[in-house]
């Protein structure tokens, strides 16, 4: 068994609306609806502390039967990955790895059964393979799933994610912000300084 | 110009959640009669106020629901001329803006540009919805009918407006 975490939802299972959290807010966004005829097959989140490889925190897939809500905290037992790769073209594509949970045995008993990614019914990694190799249609954008690995990988890429984090949070001794915010606060910095300037003037 | 829209309530629900952006906190404010659901879904523009001391209000017109508390990029195209209040003596104007999902979210409502290229059954439930809902519950409530995307963009300049003005009131304070 492997050890339990935290996932925090962003899309609910069904849902065509992608919701993405914010750091910059706090709160939930309506990125876009999903231009393709696929709804999300499973609950969709991100797990807290964590920086991907593509710089966002690490995506989790929730296999389970019960929509939750956007932003509801779910303890959750991760057994495998979705070795996923995405990009603007065929030739440019980046790892998007993105763990797959059941929910932990206190939450609820259904998946104590499920142990390992092996221990998935055939159908449901049909469903993963097939939606994330093809959610992105209709957008002019290239995702490509490798496969599945297993528990061990999944308990890497966490430790690697969370690493990640950390050695960031010790840089900047704060919390982790997006690079596109910190270009925002700087430009608002000069601003307001070019603003002071100008009042000295005066 | 696309701006940003809280969602306060889901398309097909009856109740009437409210948004406190101060608390970051999302209350059920009351319960509708049974039957009586919104018909789109349904939210306000942050740091905007009207003269009933309210946010500004948005009808985002889409086909599915949006979770409550959720921002979403949405393209204005006109207002529903609204006045409500406890009773007739008492009613204040509630101009409510009139939106799509900006493109870059939903492409679904790219042909709908101004308040004419709202659909009339769409303007229909809208009026039906309005002019029944603060009636079941005893208050007055009347549409006047519709304007299109200019005299929306002027309500929500003076809606900002109105904002500033009442922060810089209360730094005074």
């Amino acid at each position: 068994m492997s050890k339990e975490i935290d996932a925090i939802i962003e899309i609910p299972k069904d849902s065509k609306v992608k919701y993405e959290f914010c750091y910059n807010t706090g709160k939930i966004r309506v990125d876009r609806i999903l231009p393709s005829a696929y709804n999300y097959p499973f609950n969709y989140g991100y797990i807290e502390n964590t920086i991907a490889d593509d710089g966002d925190a690490l995506d989790i897939i929730i296999i389970n039967d019960q929509p939750f809500f956007p932003m509801s905290v779910i303890k959750v037992r991760p057994i495998g990955v979705l070795l996923m790769r995405d990009g603007l073209t065929e030739d440019n594509l980046d790892n998007d790895p993105k763990i797959i949970a059941v929910p932990a045995q206190s939450v609820d008993k259904r998946y104590k059964y499920i142990s390992e990614i092996d221990d998935v019914p055939e159908i449901d990694k049909m469903i993963l393979k097939d939606f994330f190799s093809n959610y992105k249609n209709n957008e002019n954008k290239v995702t490509f799933v490798d496969g599945f690995a297993d528990r061990n990988e999944a308990t890497n890429i966490i430790e690697k994610s969370k690493q990640r984090f950390e050695a960031k949070q010790e840089d900047e001794s704060g919390i982790y912000v997006p690079e596109e915010v910190n270009e925002k606060d700087q430009r608002r910095e000069k601003y307001n300084e070019k603003k002071t300037k100008s009042k000295k003037k005066f | 110009m696309d701006i940003d829209v809280i969602i306060e309530i889901p398309k097909g629900s009856n109740i009437k959640y409210e948004y406190s952006s101060e608390k970051n906190n999302i209350f059920v404010n009351r319960i509708f009669p049974d039957k009586l659901v919104f018909p789109y879904n349904y939210g306000r523009i942050d740091k905007t106020l009207m003269p009933d001391g309210d946010e500004l209000d948005v009808i985002l017109i889409n086909d599915r629901p949006i979770f409550p508390t959720a921002s979403i990029k949405v393209r204005i195209i006109g207002v529903l001329l609204f006045e409500d209040g406890e009773n007739y003596e008492k009613r204040v104007i509630d101009n409510n803006i009139i939106a799509v999902p900006a493109e870059s979210v939903d492409s679904r409502y790219n042909n709908i540009r101004d308040i004419d290229n709202l659909s009339e059954k769409d303007k229909k439930k809208l009026i039906d919805f309005f002019s029944n809902y603060k009636k079941k519950e005893g208050k007055y409530g009347k549409v006047n009918g519709f304007a299109n995307k200019e005299k929306a963009y002027l309500l929500l300049n003076k809606a900002k407006k109105l904002y500033k003005v009442s922060m810089n009131y209360k730094k005074l304070l």
